[in-house]
Parts: structure tokens; sequence; C-alpha cells
């Protein structure tokens, strides 16, 4: 679409701006174009954006509700997308079970990556299992006169590191305290590894019963790692987190878990990684 | 103290049967819309009860026949709002003048503007970006100046993340075969 035609340029992009993710110079340039053109003000109107809509945090209700016609018509990065986080979010996992359907109907799709594919690091489980595939392959061609045609198998889906909500935790779990100690006091040393998850456990925060709780991993350069969210159906006697980096490297340094309650942070406590040798 | 006239307040109750709560926001939905077909009032029971159960996953509630009546009241009124949305998006439109009441041939699976919300956000989050921070706080509601106040910078510094943000998630969805390039097309004249 162009300049040529810009009723077609804003018409392209009413979505986007309904849902708040056009840049500022597309912004720009529709608001002007919709000042000026009594038609296309009208044909957006349905579409200005709400600050009610929903904050696109969940799956939308809608696919849920059809999951089965979701999982043949989704496609691409959306289909990914909508994988990964049913895979990760007890919530939705719990209402497609209510509703019958299952979530593995949704085969995997990979999520393209915002890192460059050369500086990311495979588990070596994965490269295990790659070498393994690669010699049967070669043996299996070896004995066969002719190759027949193959489909290609599914590429694995590269996980986040993810902090999932948990009831119950083992003795070597580690207890964060807050607030925060200062900077002379020692904090609880953490060893973490690709392969390896660690559960985290807080003193109960003064939030009353029926409110989530959100949490959230923060690395030592202030990003966050990893979110979970603790249901009031979760509640256990104390709150309780399991940080699984699947696969990803943890940077050393201090860390820091976060738990907030409508909006307001309830906890805050730190920890030391330092990585696995 | 709990509040009477609130069906999420902090008091047990339980939602009962399934089947009979199926029905039972049928019925409403039903009764909210009277005008739409069968099929349209199956769908819309159908989210209904998506929503409904996302409420009692995430709170206690009091008064479950007043839950599900106010659920399937709203989920019906969504839709039908959903529904010209998802006709000003998705209808043809060749001419300069837009068609008074153009509706899509097929119905859309889901809101296409709470997929690309949900698509956005749950991008950066798989990729641990800084930009699902600013998504949630701007999905949520926050204005940039707010979002600026919150995090020690100007509104146009943040503004200007947000469309670095937008710009690498457009990279990525160059190659995608998915409806999620056609909703968020390329940024300027392209």
């Amino acid at each position: 679409m162009s300049t040529h035609d810009p009723h077609g340029w804003v018409r392209a992009r009413l979505a986007a701006w309904s849902a708040g993710v056009l840049d500022d110079q597309d912004e720009a340039r529709l608001a002007a174009h919709l000042a000026g053109c009594a038609a296309c003000r009208t044909w957006a109107e349905p579409l200005t954006p709400d600050a009610d809509a929903p904050a696109g945090d969940h799956v939308p209700d809608g696919l849920l509700a059809h999951w089965p016609r979701a999982a043949v018509e989704l496609h691409g990065l959306e289909r990914a997308l909508v994988r990964r986080h049913v895979e990760r979010c007890v919530e939705c996992r719990a209402i497609l079970a209510r509703l019958g359907h299952d979530p593995a109907a949704m085969r995997p799709e990979p999520v393209p990556s915002l890192v460059p594919a050369r500086t990311r690091r495979l588990p070596t489980a994965w490269l295990a299992a790659a070498a393994l595939v690669v010699v049967a392959v070669v043996a299996t061609l070896a004995r066969r006169p002719a190759p027949a045609p193959v489909a290609p198998a599914p590429a694995p889906v590269a996980r986040a590191a993810e902090l999932r909500a948990v009831r119950e935790w083992g003795a070597d779990a580690v207890e964060l305290r807050d607030p925060v100690r200062g900077a002379g006091e020692a904090l609880p040393e953490v060893t973490l590894a690709p392969d390896r998850a660690v559960t985290f456990t807080t003193s109960q925060p003064d939030v009353p019963a029926g409110v989530p709780i959100e949490a959230r991993l923060v690395g030592p350069d202030g990003a966050t790692l990893a979110r979970a969210r603790l249901t009031p159906a979760d509640r256990g006697p104390r709150p309780a987190f399991v940080f699984d980096p699947h696969g990803t490297t943890p940077a050393e340094g201090r860390w820091e878990l976060v738990l907030s309650a409508n909006g307001a942070e309830v906890f805050r406590g730190a920890f030391r990684v330092t990585a696995a040798r | 103290m709990a509040d009477p006239s609130d069906p999420t307040s902090p008091e047990s109750a339980r939602l009962p049967d399934w089947a009979e709560v199926r029905t039972f926001v049928r019925r409403r939905v039903r009764h909210t819309a009277p005008a739409l077909r069968d099929d349209d009032v199956d769908e819309i029971t159908q989210e209904a009860l998506v929503r409904l159960l996302r409420v009692v996953e995430r709170t206690s509630i009091r008064n479950a026949e007043a839950l599900m009546n106010e659920v399937a009241r709203r989920t019906a009124i969504d839709h039908l709002r959903a529904r010209t949305r998802w006709a000003r998006v998705l209808a043809p439109w060749d001419g300069i003048e837009p068609p008074e009441d153009a509706f899509p041939v097929e119905r859309p699976l889901a809101d296409p503007v709470e997929r690309l919300r949900f698509a956005v956000l749950e991008f950066f989050v798989v990729n641990d970006a800084p930009c699902a921070d600013l998504a949630r706080a701007h999905f949520g509601g926050w204005r940039w100046d707010e979002i600026a106040e919150r995090t020690g910078r100007s509104a146009a510094a943040v503004r200007k993340q947000w469309s670095r943000c937008l710009r690498v998630l457009r990279e990525h969805l160059a190659p995608d075969d998915g409806p999620l390039r056609d909703l968020l097309p390329p940024g300027g004249d392209a």
C-alpha cells in the first residue's frame, strides 16, 4: 500500500491502530488522515483504541473457546505463540481441560528468537539427540538402495526460561527474605546451570486470599527473566516457585524475586547466582 | 465486608453442575441477543464459559447465578461489538467511500485485535525482551507519560522504545505466512 492510496494505507493499519501497536510515525500519519477524512473516520470509529480492551496477557478467550478450530486454522508465528503460552499457563490449561479440549491438539512450531541464531546455545540433550538422528539416518541410507522421500521432522521448540508456581517444595528450596538486605550482608548463594531447575520460597505476603500474586525474576541487569502467576487456587502456606532455565545460561550476579498484587509490590527477595562449573 | 451486589466478593460459592452452567449461560446469551442465529449463540456461549472459568480461576465467587448472568450478558454484548470491528478490519473495501454495512464472509477465529495484542506481548515474553514490560504497561491502559514517570524517562524516549520494539517484531514477521503479517503491516509506505 502506498501514498497513492491513502485510504487503503489507513485501512490496512486499523487493526494495528486499534491494538495500540503502530509505531509513532505511522500513528501520527494515521491520525492526520482521520482528522481530514470523514469517510475513514466513520469507518474507523468502532476500532478506536479502548483502554478496557483485553491486555493480551492470555490466549484470547475466543481461541480457547474454539480450540479444535484454532488447532487446525492457526499457523505460523501465531500458532507457535499460542502453543507456547498454553504450555506454561496453568490457567489456560485448566480452562481447556474444563471445556474438554486437549492442549496438545496444537502441535508445535518454533518461535523465532530475537537473538541471532549463531549466538544461541542448544542444550546438550538436543545436541546428543541430533547426533543420534544423524547417525541413524546415515546408517539407514547406507542400507537402502534408493532414498525414499521423507517428510521434514518438526523443528524443536526453543523454550525460554520459565518460572512457575508450585504448591509443594523440597528441603533444597532456597528461602528468600524481604526486605532486600544491605550491600554488606551475605545473600543466599544459588548455583544455576542451564539444565537445572531451582525452587524458591518466600514468606507469605500480606495479600488477601482471593487476590492473585504476580511473580517475576529479575536478573543482574534489571531485566525480567521470567514471570509466573500464583492464582488463589494455587496458594499454599507460602508462595513457592520453580525456576527452570530450559537450556538458557543464567547470568552470574545478584537476582531478585519480586511479588506483586493488585499492581503493588508486596515482596522483594534477593540472592546471588553463580554458574555451575 | 463483602459486597452483596458483587458476584465475585470473597465469600464461598461454587458453580453448579457443568451441564447446568452451560444451559443457564446459553439461555442468558439468547435472552441478551434474541436475533442471533443458533450457531452464533453457541459460539458466544462457549466464549462466555471461558470467561466464567477465568473468573473462577482467579477469585472466589459469592453468587454463582449472578456471576453467570453477568458474564453471559457482557460476553454477548462484547461479541456484537466485536463483529462490527471484524467487519472494519476484514471486509473488502475497494473504493474511497467505504461500504455502509459490510461483514466478512467468513467469521474470524476470535477478535483479530485481541489476537494481535496477545501475539505482540507473547512474542516479547517468549524472547525475554524488555519490550514485554512496556507492552504490558501499554496494553494495561497506562499512558505513555505515566509509563515514563514510572520508569524515570521522558515520554518521547518511551514512545521511541516502543517503536523500536515494533520494528523488531515486524522484521521477524516478514517471512511469516500467518495472518499477523497482514494485521501488522510494514511501517511507512511499504
